[in-house]
């Protein structure tokens, strides 16, 4: 059927005026794609679905959403009160910010694994430098976006929070307290903070899609890369539709019910989607006893509370993704699937560990012994980029399967 | 056709079925989907459940008119004098809807006889009526006084006292009847109100 439409008259005029239906068979009919991607490969398009989700339900709930911190009769404030409403109020308004809070919880799980597939396969080696390099990008506007768009509701964690992090544009060296108030709109987080954090957040998926199109213009210059690592003969290429559009669509599949299971059965997911503590409105005079990020951005908040100097886990942290992004440079092994390097291989498995245990750490309160295993796990995670470029020197060697290069 | 070329065909009609009837299935989905999303666009339930208004007509002085909101769209309220009561009688043959039938908006059930069918209220001397004109929703412009002492050309020569809608030049008597040659097509709207004290009603 979709043969008929793209040869259809119609499509055939539109094409010799645009050339649209020549880009969507050669970038999601034809495109050529390796015949040996497994299911870690269709984390991209599930990531696409997600990004389609968050814009989608965030529209509709900028149609209810108030961006203001004044106070309203019942104590609390415009913001606060207009996602209550939402939720008690505008049909199905619960549904619609049940699927973009999960919706934002669902974009880094499977953000996560689609990196962690890119390390292990060594999909940002040669010549998909450019293309890892938009993918941090897309990695850390998201961070960006999760952080404009908690202030919105309004609550403890919104507010303290957005308090905590905009104190660490304070301790830039000699500008600091003067980027503060900058980034605040004043000498606290508040209502001109709540204006402009909302605006940002509006910002954050229209800089995404760029990213995002971008990211798989890169890919479909260089290709898939595939498990093996290797470039494949063209007998193993196989066009996109009808065998990954399928399969991405089983994958997608399978997403949307453990997606499915936490919209309708367990949308705070035991406090790791919807804190407890940011259904208490906002309160500037009193922090709630645990404020931790997120699960997401836990790993990270680790780093940043690992050195006991407000400066210096600034500084580490800026360290850590920065590491990221030099990830093609510093690993200068030939050989990119960590199938046929065994010690990169447990190098790799070390780093996830790592990073699980940094957020491990990052959710739960301060405790010496957490501390302590905080700093190891973040030493590991630093140790696999200080170590990655000589570890190809004492690689064993494994005899690669039949490519074309 | 042999046996090969037979199960061959077979294969791919019970293909373009399972293709047929997945797509079907999805679309079903998507369009399933679109429910609450539209939903979500319709008036809230707190919008909705602040539907009614509370009025103490007495504070309007005789002869005076008050506009209110209701539903956030203006109601006005006029203590018609025995002499504007008057007015309203007389001039049918000019009115489009001179019993207020055309449409169940501008009707109510206590509606029950000629009088309060021209006077369209129900205590005759406290109007409770849209004020918002049938033409474009302006709001009209009270001309009580019959004849154009008062207003000049702005009325016609035959003039009996009520609204003039300055948007379209729409025409409504004292008891918000339109009249002939106006761009409005019904009376002004009835809306649903009583009493529910000695002078204080409920509207919606």
């Amino acid at each position: 059927m979709i043969k008929e439409i793209l040869d259809s008259p119609i499509a055939t005029w539109v094409d010799e005026r645009t050339h649209a239906i020549r880009y969507v068979r050669y970038h999601l009919l034809d495109y050529p794609t390796p015949k040996n991607l497994n299911y870690w490969y269709a984390f991209g398009s599930i990531a696409i679905v997600i990004l389609a989700i968050q814009i989608l339900t965030g529209l509709f709930l900028a149609m209810s959403y108030k961006p203001s911190a004044l106070l309203t009769g019942g104590g609390f404030t415009e913001a606060f009160d207009s996602i209550e409403r939402i939720m008690r109020s505008v049909n199905y308004g619960w549904l619609i910010r049940y699927l973009h809070a999960v919706g934002a919880s669902a974009f880094f799980f499977v953000i996560y694994l689609h990196m962690a597939r890119s390390i292990y396969y060594g999909s940002y080696k040669k010549p998909r430098e450019f293309l890892w390099i938009m993918g941090v990008a897309i990695f850390f506007l998201m961070q960006a976006a999760v952080f404009f768009g908690y202030l919105l509701p309004w609550g403890q964690m919104s507010f303290w929070g957005a308090t905590v992090i905009t104190n660490i544009f304070g301790a830039t060296p000699i500008i600091g307290h003067w980027l503060q108030e900058f980034v605040r709109g004043g000498f606290s987080v508040g209502d001109p903070t709540l204006n402009r954090f909302y605006v940002f957040h509006f910002l954050a998926p229209l800089m995404l899609v760029v990213a995002v199109l971008w990211h798989i213009m890169a890919l479909h210059v260089t290709h898939s890369n595939n498990p093996t690592g290797v470039t494949l003969k063209k007998k193993h290429i196989i066009p996109f539709h009808p065998y990954y559009t399928v399969k991405d669509l089983f994958g997608i599949a399978l997403f949307f019910t453990l997606f499915f299971y936490f919209v309708f059965y367990n949308p705070t997911g035991y406090g790791f989607i919807l804190e407890p503590d940011n259904f208490n409105p906002a309160n500037p005079l009193k922090t709630p006893p645990d404020i931790s990020p997120l699960w997401y951005l836990t790993p990270w908040y680790e780093i940043l509370r690992l050195l006991p100097s407000k400066l210096g886990g600034i500084a580490i942290l800026n360290i850590a993704f920065i590491l990221l992004f030099l990830l093609p440079w510093l690993d200068r092994s030939p050989v990119r699937s960590a199938r046929y390097r065994p010690r990169f291989k447990m190098m790799v498995l070390l780093l996830f560990s790592s990073i699980l245990v940094l957020g491990y750490c990052g959710h739960h309160g301060v405790s010496p012994m957490l501390t302590w295993i905080g700093r190891g796990a973040g030493i590991i995670y630093f140790c696999f980029f200080l170590v990655l470029p000589f570890v190809h020197k004492f690689e064993p060697t494994v005899t690669l399967p039949d490519g074309e290069a | 056709m042999s046996k090969q070329d037979d199960s061959n065909a077979c294969r791919s009609c019970r293909r373009e079925f399972l293709y047929a009837a997945a797509t079907g299935v999805g679309a079903v989905g998507a369009a399933a989907t679109a429910i609450p999303f539209v939903r979500a666009m319709q008036p809230a339930a707190d919008t909705l459940a602040a539907s009614t208004t509370e009025f103490d007509v007495a504070t309007v002085e005789p002869g005076m008119i008050k506009a209110i909101i209701w539903r956030g769209q203006p109601i006005f309220i006029v203590h018609r004098t025995p002499a504007m009561l008057k007015e309203i009688n007389g001039h049918d043959a000019m009115l489009k809807d001179p019993e207020s039938r055309a449409i169940p908006e501008v009707e109510s059930a206590w509606m029950t006889s000629d009088t309060l069918r021209s006077t369209r209220a129900i205590r005759p001397e406290y109007l409770v009526i849209s004020a918002v004109c049938t033409h474009l929703g302006c709001i009209p412009t009270f001309k009580p006084t019959p004849g154009r002492k008062d207003w000049g050309d702005a009325v016609p020569v035959d003039w009996p006292g009520g609204w003039l809608c300055a948007c379209h030049g729409s025409l409504y008597d004292l008891s918000g009847r339109v009249i002939k040659g106006s761009p409005a097509p019904f009376n002004l709207h009835m809306p649903p109100y009583k009493y529910i004290h000695d002078t204080t009603v409920l509207i919606g």
